[in-house]
Order: C-alpha cells, then structure tokens, then sequence
C-alpha cells in the first residue's frame, strides 16, 4: 500500500522533496509544492509527505490549518481570487464578490456544481492602486466594474454564465 | 561568466556602455502587467523588429508608482526629452513607435513626466 | 535655441483646455510649429488646483499664473527667457542635499532604480552604480565602521516599529556564536500597501547588496528572504537576481575574491498577516505555526534556530548602499528630528491619481494627497486618511499639514507603519472602516493570547451591533475598556494595535458614532441597516432607469408615473441612488 502511494506521487514533487530534504525551513516549502502541484492537501498526501520528510502527521496538519493558503478541499478549475484589502474594500471590492454570487451561484469559499469556478477572498494583492482587483487562475484583473465580470468570465469559457444572462 | 574580483565591477562600468540610441521602457510590475504591460510589451517587440528600429532597445522595468496611468512607459532617445506615456493601448503605441521612434516627433496623447528626476544616476555617479 | 516642448497639465481637460488651446494658436499663428511644440499632458510629476506648465529641454515649472499672463510666458519661452513670478522650485527644507530634486516633492532614494532598469538584468544594475558600496563595505571598512555609519544615519526601521537600524546590528554583532542569520522580511501583510513588492519587482539587486552589506557587518554567512507567497512575480525576480549575483561572484563563496561567505536564500509565507511579526516569521522560516513568542529573549539573543538573529524590511535593506556610499551625514541631513532620510508609501483609496511615492520625511499629508496624488477623486470632501494599516488610525483633515514623520504620527494617535497611506473621502463611514479592520484583525489573530482572541472578537461584536442599529451609549465606554485590556494585556503588537483604528475614530469623528448609535443613521449610506431607500414622487419622472439597475428587481412603476421601491425586497445597495438623474431617489 504504502509503496504503492509512492509510485503515485509526482515526480517533480519527489525531486523536490529530495533537493529540500536537508535544506534548513524546508517544510512550508514543500507543503506549497505539493498544493502547486496537486491544487490542495490531500489527506494521503499530507501523510506521505510526513513520512518522507519524518515529520509528524499532527506538526504537518498544525500547518496547513494555521496558514490561510493551504487549501484541504479541491478547488474549482479556475480560482477567483477577489482582493478585499482596504483599499479594494473602499473601492467596492463587496459589489464584486456579489456580483460573482449572482453569476456564478456561489459564495465565497465555495465551488461551482460543475467543479469550474471557486471563488475566494484575499486580502490585498498589491495591485491597490488598480483597485478594486480579483485574480483567476493567476491572471490579474484591475479597475473591476460589475459589468465587466460576464465577459471577463466568458475568458474561461463560461457559457453556461451567457445563458443565466439572458434568463434575467 | 567569471566570477568578478574586486576592481572588475569599476572595469565593467567602464566597458559595457549601452550602444544604443535609445530606449523605450515598459512599466511592468504586477499591476503594470494587470493593466496590460505586457501585451504591449509583446506588441512593441515584435512591431520594433519589423520596423527596424534594432538600435532602439525595448527593455521592461518595475512599477514607477504611476498605476493611476497603467500601463505606461518611457521612451528616451538622444536629444529628445524623456517622455512617459500613459494609459498605452494598441493604437497609441502604433503611434508611438510610428512617430516618436520613426520620426522623432512627440505624440500629443496621454503624454506624462517621469515623476521625479533620475535621482539614483545622482547617488551613484563616478 | 533649441526646440522647445511645451506640456501643458490642466486640472479638468474636460472642463477647461484654455491654456492649452492658447498656446497652440500662438505657435500657430506665429508659424513657430517647428520650433516650439504644445502638448496636452496627464500628469506632470506634481498637482494642483490651477494649471501648471512645463517647459523641456531646460525643465522649467510655471504655475500659478493667470490666463491674461500667457502672453508675456509665452515670448519668454519663445525667446528663451524665463518668467520668474511663477517658476516653481521647491527649495526643500527636508532634503537639502545636492541630489534633491527641485521639480519634485518627492526623493527617490528607496526606488532610485524601480521604473529606470531591469530588474531581470544585473548588468543594468551594475552599471548604474550598483554593487559599488557593497564592494567599499567589503574591501575599506571595518565591520564596527559599517555599523557605525548605519547607526549615525539615523536610519529607523521601515516595516513599522521604527527602531534603530544601526543599533540593531549592532546588538547581534556582539552576541557571542559563529552562527548567526539575517532576515528580510518581505511579508507586507498590510492590506492595501505595495511598498516592499515594488523595490522586489523593481530593483531586487538592492534589497540583496543591502543584506550582504548588513551580514558582512555583523559576521553571518546565510540569509534569508521571507516573502508572500501571493507575490509570485517578486519571487521570481528575487530569484533571477539572486542565480546572477552567484554567477558574478557576488553573492556565495568568496565574494569578489575576499574570503567573506554570504547567500541568501527565499522562504515563503502562507498568507498569515501575524507572520510579519518578527517572531512568527521565524517560527514560520522553522517550519512551524506562526504564534508569536514573549520577548525577551530578543531575536538578536535567540532568533533563528536560536541564534543570533536580525531582521529589517524590505524598505530597511534598499536604503543600505546608498548610506554606504554617500556616507551617514548625507542620509541623516535629510528629513527631520529624529526621522532621517525618506519613506515610501502607497496612496490609495479615493485619490486622483494613486500610487508609489517616495519623500522626505517631514513632509506633510497635505502635500502628498494634494501635490503629488492630485486630491480627492471626484472633488469630493476628504474625511481622513488610515496610516499604519489595521493598526494605526485615522487622521482627519485638521493634522493635514502636519509632518509626516515617525514621533508625530504616534503623537495623534496613528503610526508610520509600513507605508500604506489610504485616502477616504465624505462617502466613507468611519465606523463601517473600523468594522473592516477589525474583521481583518480578528480574522489573522493566531489566537494564542486571550486579550486578542476574545478581545477582538468582542470589539468586532459590539461595532457589528451598533452598525446594525441596537448600539447603546454604554458600547462606547465597552469599547474603551476592552480596548485598554488588549493594549496592556496582548503578547505581540497585533494584539495591542488591533483596537487602534477604533480609538482613534473615536477621537476623531465620535459624532459618526453617536449619529450610529442614537440616531441610528448611516449619512454614507455604508451601514445598510441603517438606510431606506425610497422615491420622491414629486421628483420621479418614471424614467425606469431605476428599475433597470436594481439588481433584485424591486422597484416598479409604470412608464413616465413614478416608480416605488418595495423597501421588502430592497437589499440597499444604493445603485438606484447613483443612477437616477433626478434626484429622485431619497437615502435616510
Ligand atoms: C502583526 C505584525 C505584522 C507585521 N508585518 C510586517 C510586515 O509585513 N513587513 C515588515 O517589514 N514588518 C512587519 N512587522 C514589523 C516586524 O515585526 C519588524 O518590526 C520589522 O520587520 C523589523 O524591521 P525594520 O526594523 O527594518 O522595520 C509586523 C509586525 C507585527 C506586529
Ligand atoms: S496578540 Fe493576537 S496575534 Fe499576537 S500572540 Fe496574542 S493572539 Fe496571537
Ligand atoms: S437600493 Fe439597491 S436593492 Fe434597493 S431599490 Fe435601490 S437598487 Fe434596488
Ligand atoms: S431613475 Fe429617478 S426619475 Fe427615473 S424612474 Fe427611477 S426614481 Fe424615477
Ligand atoms: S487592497 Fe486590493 S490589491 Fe491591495
């Protein structure tokens, strides 16, 4: 079982782990590798990841539970980021997660039935002078208005999102 | 690259002077990049190659504190002013490259100043 | 004579392009079109409320000037003279060095490359200077000179306490052990400040020479960077720099030759705004929860993996070459009292033009909201501006001209912080920003001390109930106590700030609060419990414009008859507010 598990493990994950090894503060390291690899912390990847690196199960999950990126549920295809930061909240970084929960459905920490969009909040990307902002799948969006969501989701193929549109 | 001893940092300054006439810098920090920076970017390299324009060099920077004006950049070519633009989109960089670059001539849109002087050239002069 | 380019900055083009429109019709009709050139500029490096113009290739600053002046400026220019009554030049009292920039209230020496080179390309840096006052630290001066000259600097440190950066060193250095790290913290977890990530994106070389500087002075062989992990283009850009100071020698074993060893190497955080604080980000570098511990002992005693250990900001580091290169009594000439050389900030929220800016200490919120941001967006009131993030306060518009500098900010009630500088206009309340901030505390609290966890939680409470309109005169006093609890009783600074911005809103705009809780209104609107929205039918003209932007549908009415809100429905979002042209729509 336990080897099995192993073979599973992606390669670029295992090189990792094995150029980090005897680095000095390689643990939230490798945690990010696995979440950039691996998109969350999967319980029997968190295990394996104790036992390569002979930490314990508990300090692993005393981590990922204390830091916010560390994500243990799967999120959508495409993450949606919106920055509440002050300057993103005064600028009306709320009517924008509204906004989304319309289109989309979902609130914030939540994913999309068809497993596409997630939506969360952080706070400040450093882009405030741009406020407010949102970031999906690593592509930053500035000077956001309500209007311009469908099309900007349209960018990830969200015709199902064109649809609801004209339902309204 | 050999590794530099002391002393070569003073011979490289001395004997990698830039060799070209100019040069047009694109703000392209995280926000810069947001706003656009970088499809200019792209845009200015592969249009500056058509055009000729090789003693010219196309070169990106860090954010200049300008995001009201993103993106935006400097062009500087010998003998003119500095002179930033903001707020470049696909036309006025045709434009850009078309007057400013071709011909020497200002475009009158979303012209700008460097905010401040160029104060580090100050700090660290020979 | 030279050509001559005119720019001309109007502060409404869509108002007002008389200047402009002037000066092209005298180039015009003197046939001067090629030697003098008029231009419409954006943004001329400094704002005001009245025209400003700007002359190349000698750099000429006119403002203050009237229509009916234009004439005599404009022969002066076409003659090459200048017109003394309405040049601008700033004689700064602050930054009296030779350096100064006279054109500008800003001083760049923090981001004297960011927007001038390459980030990507060591050998602009280099070029430009770069690496030179790492070489003179290394090859002409003694460790305890390098302190020395850091110390008489005056340099503080830039991430928000303010300590003597010289000092600081100074107390690691005479720790006993071989071992020893220094840290640059690049966590910049205030939100809404981008400061630090634009020295990494911009010039990462300097926030690297200026550590190898700082572990050569104190005799350490590693460093570390702990950086956001939500900035992943500064990541990247650290790393390039750092593989090209290896490959030039600069940074690694023997470095330019001499027999000092120093690398740095990149840590990531985890989105945990407490691991800014200096204890949590070496727990975090450890690989552990980022709880903060009691000092002492003192990271300088026992930090690191319990040895000696320094850490500066991003902000800290960058200003390190050059005090090493022009020398202390340079840096410490600029600025005032006991706040030397310049600060960073970021001016946000509701400002025409936001952005990085760099100036002198001493200089005043006034000139840099209004001078260099271009004043409030819209033209509409400025209430206040939050330094020092979720915990600093708010400063209204009476200490505008007063300096910003370390001692007077803590003086009325906010603090320097990291640099992040939010600008909120009449339409912001007061109390809605505190319940912000205090959400945004209590969120990132790692909960290990009492007065902090439940503290915070029980402030956020008691502003949540007053802005949904069942506060009470008695939450007020509540407030205060619970307050003065987490000051005293917090173990890190989190803690002890949280309650900040609320104390000082409370100073400031108690009427705001009052108005919350007696009368249980919001004037911005921003508290939806507490407003109504409805038409006056006197007013409507039953455009439907209303109805269009509602997003639940709630407002009917028949074409040209007035429109009802069904207040039911109505979620108060306010955009039938914005939208009706007729001042028809009520907020109360
Ligand atoms: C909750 C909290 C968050 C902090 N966040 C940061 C930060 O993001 N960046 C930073 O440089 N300093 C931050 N600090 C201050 C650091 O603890 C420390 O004072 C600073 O890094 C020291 O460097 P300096 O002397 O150069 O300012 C924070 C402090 C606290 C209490
Ligand atoms: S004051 Fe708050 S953040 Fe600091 S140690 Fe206590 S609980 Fe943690
Ligand atoms: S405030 Fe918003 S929800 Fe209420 S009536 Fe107006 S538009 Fe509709
Ligand atoms: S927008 Fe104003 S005038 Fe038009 S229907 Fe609505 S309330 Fe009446
Ligand atoms: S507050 Fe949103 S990017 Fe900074």
């Amino acid at each position: 079982m336990e080897t099995q598990q192993i073979a599973q493990l992606d390669k670029r994950l295992l090189d990792f782990i094995n150029e980090w090894k005897g680095k000095k503060g390689k643990e939230i390291m490798i945690l990010h590798k696995v979440q950039e690899i691996y998109g969350f912390l999967l319980r029997a990847l968190a295990m394996e990841v104790s036992r390569l690196i002979d930490l314990p199960l508990a300090k692993i999950y005393g981590i990922i539970t204390f830091y916010h990126i560390f994500k243990l549920k799967k999120p959508g295809k495409y993450q949606i980021s919106v920055c509440m930061g002050t300057a993103c909240y005064l600028k009306g970084g709320n009517d924008i997660i509204s906004e989304l929960e319309n289109i989309l459905g979902i609130g914030v920490n939540c994913v999309t039935e068809d497993g596409k969009f997630s939506v969360e909040v952080v706070r400040c990307v450093g882009c405030c002078g741009l406020a407010p902002v949102m970031i999906i799948h690593g592509k930053t969006y500035g000077n956001l208005k309500k209007g311009d969501l469908p099309k900007i989701l349209g960018e990830y193929g969200e015709s199902v999102l064109l649809d609801k549109e004209n339902h309204v | 690259m050999n590794k530099m001893k002391k002393g070569d940092l003073a011979d490289f300054r001395r004997n990698h002077k830039s060799s070209h006439k100019g040069e047009v810098v694109i703000s392209m920090g995280t926000c810069g990049i947001a706003a656009g920076g970088d499809s200019i970017y792209k845009l200015f390299e592969s249009e500056m190659k058509e055009k000729g324009l090789d003693n010219i060099q196309l070169k990106k920077t860090g954010c200049l504190g300008m995001c009201f004006c993103e993106p935006n950049l400097v062009v500087k070519l010998d003998g003119m002013p500095d002179i930033l633009y903001g707020n470049v989109d696909e036309k006025t960089a045709i434009l850009i490259m078309n007057e400013h670059l071709t011909k020497k001539r200002i475009v009158n849109f979303n012209t700008i100043f460097m905010p401040t002087d160029d104060i580090g050239k100050k700090i660290f002069r020979d | 004579m030279d050509n001559q380019y005119i720019f001309v900055w109007e502060p409404d083009p869509s108002k007002s392009k008389a200047v402009y429109n002037y000066l092209v019709k005298k180039v015009n009709d003197r046939n001067l079109g090629d030697k003098v050139e008029v231009f419409k500029s954006t943004y001329i490096g400094l704002t005001s409320s009245r025209p400003i113009i700007r002359i190349l290739p000698n750099d000429t600053i006119y403002k203050d000037f009237e229509q009916e002046d234009l004439g005599e400026i404009f022969e002066a220019i076409s003659s090459g003279r200048k017109v003394n009554r309405f040049l601008c030049e700033f004689e700064s009292k602050i930054a009296p060095v030779p350096e100064k920039d006279s054109h500008s209230k800003q001083f760049k020496i923090v981001l004297r490359n960011v927007g001038y080179l390459d980030p990507e390309n060591i050998d602009e840096y280099i070029r430009r200077g770069g690496y030179k006052a790492m070489e003179k630290a290394i090859f002409q001066m003694k460790p305890e000179e390098i302190i020395k000259e850091v110390k008489e600097s005056g340099l503080r440190g830039r991430g928000g306490a303010g300590f003597s950066t010289g000092l600081k060193w100074e107390l690691t250095r005479e720790e006993p052990g071989e071992e020893k790290y220094v840290i640059c913290n690049a966590d910049e977890g205030d939100p809404g400040a981008y400061m630090d990530r634009s020295v990494l994106e911009g010039d990462p070389h300097s926030v690297i020479e200026g550590m190898i500087i700082g572990g050569f002075a104190v005799g350490c062989k590693e460093g570390f960077i702990y950086i956001r992990a939500e900035y992943p283009l500064a990541i990247e850009r650290l790393e390039k720099a750092l593989a090209s100071a290896r490959e030039y020698g600069l940074l690694g074993k023997n470095i330019l030759g001499s027999d000092f060893n120093f690398d740095i190497e990149l840590r990531w955080g985890a989105g945990a705004f407490v691991c800014g604080e200096e204890t949590a980000l070496m727990a975090s570098i450890e690989g552990r929860r980022g709880n903060p511990t009691p000092r002492p002992p003192f990271p300088s005693q026992s930090g690191l993996w319990k040895k000696p250990t320094f850490i500066n900001n991003v902000e800290t580091w960058a200003n390190i070459a050059p005090i090493i290169e022009k020398g202390s009594s340079w840096f410490s000439s600029i600025g005032v009292g006991k706040s030397k050389g310049t600060k960073v900030f970021a001016v946000t929220g509701k400002v025409k033009n936001p952005g990085l800016i760099e100036v002198p200490m001493g200089t005043t919120l006034r000139e840099i909201i209004y001078d260099i941001s271009g004043g409030i967006l819209g033209d509409k009131k400025f209430k206040a501006v939050q330094t020092g993030g979720p915990g600093g306060g708010v400063i209204p518009e009476k200490f505008l001209d007063m300096s910003v500098d370390y001692e007077t900010l803590q003086s009325i009630g906010s603090m320097m912080g990291s640099g992040g500088l939010i600008v909120m206009d009449e339409d912001d309340c007061m109390v809605d920003v505190n319940k912000f901030y205090l959400q945004f505390s209590v969120d990132e609290s790692c909960g290990k001390c009492s007065p902090c966890r439940i503290g915070g939680k029980q402030l956020l409470d008691t502003i949540s109930k007053i802005t949904a309109g069942n506060g009470d005169m008695k939450d007020v006093q509540k407030i205060r106590n619970i307050s003065m609890a987490m000051q005293k009783a917090s173990l890190c600074a989190l803690g002890q700030t949280t309650p900040n911005p609320v104390l000082s809103a409370l100073q400031y705009f108690e009427n705001e609060y009052i108005e919350h809780i007696t009368h249980k209104k919001c004037l911005t609107g921003k508290c939806r419990d507490l407003v109504q929205y409805s038409i006056i039918p006197e007013k409507c003209i039953g455009c439907g414009v209303c109805a269009m932007k509602c997003p639940v549908k709630c407002i009917s009415g028949e074409k040209k008859k007035p429109h009802l809100i069904d207040g039911n429905k109505c979620v108060k979002c306010g955009e039938c507010f914005a939208s009706c042209k007729f001042s028809a729509i009520k907020r109360s």
